[in-house]
């Protein structure tokens, strides 16, 4: 069995350009556009050099702007930039949710769409915290990063990884980035960046990332939710307070039908005919 | 309120799978529970339910596999089909049944799917009590009303009813959309909507059920008005801060316009503001309500059920698109601090108050039932309360905080095997290979 593998994304190095992107299209024989014809053109955003704006069933990388004002200095916005991509979470919920078993857990540790069974319940995209699922308009079926399965399988880095200039992307063992996250993170503190901090490397979200970043913000500044759940968490408490409801209503259909309602003699004997005639009339 | 999250995009198949789905079930342990605790004269309120509730399933069915982006493969909830594959090779049905039993697909730990096998187990009781109603003096019709055998077909009935009804609202909490993943408290209120719903149906369709046993329904009815009214406030209390969000959404409006004035209000109002009929104007309507009331409340209950599931359905993607930018701190303050919040825990305490008494009142309830209204009645001023004094959204200041862990996808920790997965099809991977693609 191959030791668990995934990406440690150091953001602060990242220079936003979408070599990652280009790169996971190509490998991945992904089209430009979202639609039935490959000729399809995305549509450019015109407010950002984010031109794709989220992930979607073709970009299963996306790299992000995020403008933040500055107070001091002679630029008055500063850009943070991160390639995001599926977190290949250690307690994924995509994956327990699923009710075809189409997302699986591969070898790598890694997360999985097995096309072939799914289909298309978007279950799985109501799941995931981050956003990353989305829906082939074409296939009809849920899309995101495989990890380059199979790339991994024949012992190769994942597309976006090989293509990253900067080395913001990197992938090994998760033992080794953690080393190397740990190490870049204690550079950073020492050169001042006291806000430096990793996302994901612990088990504190989903019980850890298999693709973890280093950050220079609160989470959600990237787009990243700082406390995520796994959606069986709630299962239990819904049901509970679900049954109690039940035996209520249950309750009430005893007390109303068990009892016979209070009415006067003279009623009962004039209500009686016409009931009991009434249980031999076809009702519907 | 997490709003990183991308719309499942569930429309119209959905919405109305919820709604007719309840109906379905609603009818369905309303009729089961009639014939548990009713009187003979009662049964063509469950023959009636019965032939409701098979036709309105397999109109769900049909919904449910229009909703999918890929029809056609929906049996994969159901049954692996590679594991099926096995199976016949082995030569079932002659053999290989314990391969056929393990084709069986289901996580029950995801609502989802428990949902899709308890469909297809509901589709089967209630086509077995549809066919013990059209005919019920065959030998089948008699097996049914048999006191051990049909007793307990009954039993499991009415509790597949409850699950069908409720498993939605806990399908919606089981995700991490805003408001959806919020509220443990989706599946009650769904659960009470499908009983009023279903009632109200019966009561509409039902003209020709006998004078008495419509008293009763009507009585059922009552209860479960209340009780759906009690859910619905606890819910929007269990909302937090995310409710004054909901309320700016027209989703939010809907929702608690319709829901609680056309739902819940006017019907109670329309069976409970009767005056009690003189002694000398006592005569076929003494204990019931007149029939133009009674179908109009009735029409009321039904289409806020459906806006009820109108509104809940697509709130999710509402919140998404109205507030893009929230942040956890602008939703963790008390609920009772805003207007929306002390609205709230002043209609409450005025319905907790009144409620009980008018109950009382229009059934003459005995000291015991009196008593255990207006225990509800506190229950439930005390977990709005209590749900309107948390700062964190879904989480009472005080009680029962029962949210384990339960999937085998939670305990697995880093590089810990399969996980939840380990029933996903382990026997064949399909994947498509660039490398291979490329030597080739």
């Amino acid at each position: 069995m191959p030791e668990p593998k995934g990406f440690f994304t150091d953001t602060t190095v990242c220079i936003g350009c979408k070599a990652c992107q280009v790169a996971c299209h190509q490998w991945n024989d992904l089209p430009a556009g979202h639609g039935r014809s490959r000729s399809e053109l995305p549509v450019l955003s015109g407010n950002s050099y984010d031109n794709t704006g989220s992930f979607s069933d073709v970009n299963w990388r996306h790299v992000k702007f995020i403008e933040q004002p500055l107070t001091q200095g002679p630029n008055r916005v500063a850009w943070l930039m991160m390639s995001d991509v599926c977190k290949h979470c250690v307690n994924a919920p995509c994956l327990e949710v699923c009710p075809t078993g189409a997302i699986l857990r591969t070898e790598f540790d890694s997360v999985f769409i097995s096309e072939p069974a799914c289909n298309g319940c978007r279950d799985c995209v109501s799941a995931c915290p981050f956003g990353v699922i989305h829906m082939s308009e074409s296939r009809g079926v849920a899309q995101k990063c495989t990890l380059c399965y199979d790339r991994l399988k024949n012992e190769m880095v994942p597309a976006c990884a090989q293509a990253c200039p900067t080395n913001s992307i990197q992938f090994d063992t998760i033992a080794n980035l953690k080393r190397r996250a740990e190490q870049r993170v204690s550079q950073l503190h020492r050169e001042g960046v006291r806000a430096a901090h990793l996302y994901g490397a612990d088990d504190k979200v989903l019980g850890g990332l298999n693709s973890f970043y280093l950050l220079v913000d609160k989470p959600e500044v990237y787009g990243l939710p700082s406390n995520p759940k796994v959606p069986s968490r709630s299962v239990v408490q819904s049901s509970f307070w679900g049954i109690m409801t039940a035996i209520m209503t249950g309750l009430g259909m005893l007390f109303a039908f068990r009892s016979r309602t209070t009415r006067s003699p003279l009623d009962r004997a004039e209500t009686q005919k016409p009931a009991a005639g009434a249980k031999e009339r076809p009702i519907t | 309120m997490n709003v990183f999250v991308h719309d499942p995009a569930w429309g119209w198949w959905i919405i109305g799978y919820f709604f007719l789905g309840g109906l379905a079930a609603g009818c369905y342990f309303v009729a089961t529970l009639v014939e548990l605790f009713g009187h003979e004269e009662d049964r063509p309120i469950a023959r009636l339910g019965y032939r409701l509730a098979f036709p309105l399933i397999c109109v769900c069915a049909v919904f449910l596999i229009a909703d999918l982006d890929r029809p056609e493969r929906f049996l994969h909830m159901v049954l692996q089909s590679e594991v099926m594959d096995e199976a016949l090779e082995q030569g079932w049905p002659r053999g290989g049944w314990g391969t056929m039993a393990q084709a069986v697909m289901l996580k029950w730990w995801s609502p989802m799917s428990l949902g899709a096998q308890a469909v297809g187990i509901f589709g089967l009781c209630s086509f077995l009590s549809f066919l013990a109603s059209a005919w019920p003096g065959s030998w089948f019709g008699r097996l049914l009303s048999t006191r051990i055998l049909g007793g307990f077909f009954k039993l499991l009935g009415s509790v597949v009813g409850f699950f069908i009804a409720a498993y939605t609202g806990a399908l919606l909490t089981a995700t991490n959309q805003p408001l959806w993943s919020v509220s443990d408290w989706i599946s009650p209120l769904f659960l009470t909507s499908a009983a009023s719903t279903g009632i109200a149906l019966l009561l509409l369709l039902g003209r020709r059920i006998p004078h008495e046993s419509r008293a009763r329904l009507e009585r059922a009815d009552l209860w479960v008005l209340g009780l759906e009214l009690f859910v619905f406030l606890i819910f929007l209390a269990s909302l937090g801060g995310v409710l004054p969000l909901a309320l700016q959404t027209l989703e939010g409006m809907l929702l608690v316009g319709v829901t609680l004035v056309i739902g819940l209000l006017v019907p109670l109002w329309l069976h409970l503001s009767v005056h009690p009929p003189t002694r000398a104007a006592a005569t076929s309507t003494d204990e019931t309500t007149p029939e133009s009331r009674v179908s109009l409340a009735a029409v009321c209950a039904l289409g806020s059920g459906f806006i009820l599931r109108f509104s809940i359905v697509r709130i999710a993607p509402a919140l998404l698109h109205r507030f893009p930018e929230v942040k956890p701190s602008d939703v963790e303050f008390p609920l009772w601090q805003t207007n929306a919040g002390k609205a709230l825990l002043v209609v409450t305490l005025l319905l907790a108050a009144l409620i009980p008494n008018l109950l009382m009142r229009k059934w003459r309830l005995s000291s015991g039932q009196t008593a255990l209204a207006g225990a509800v009645s506190i229950l439930v001023l005390a977990g709005v309360a209590n749900y309107s004094a948390s700062p964190s959204p879904g989480t009472p200041v005080i009680g029962p905080d029962i949210r384990v862990r339960i999937s085998p996808e939670e305990g697995r920790e880093r590089g810990g095997g399969p996980g939840a997965s380990n029933i996903n099809r382990p026997k064949k991977f399909f994947f498509h290979s660039q490398v291979e693609q490329a030597t080739q």
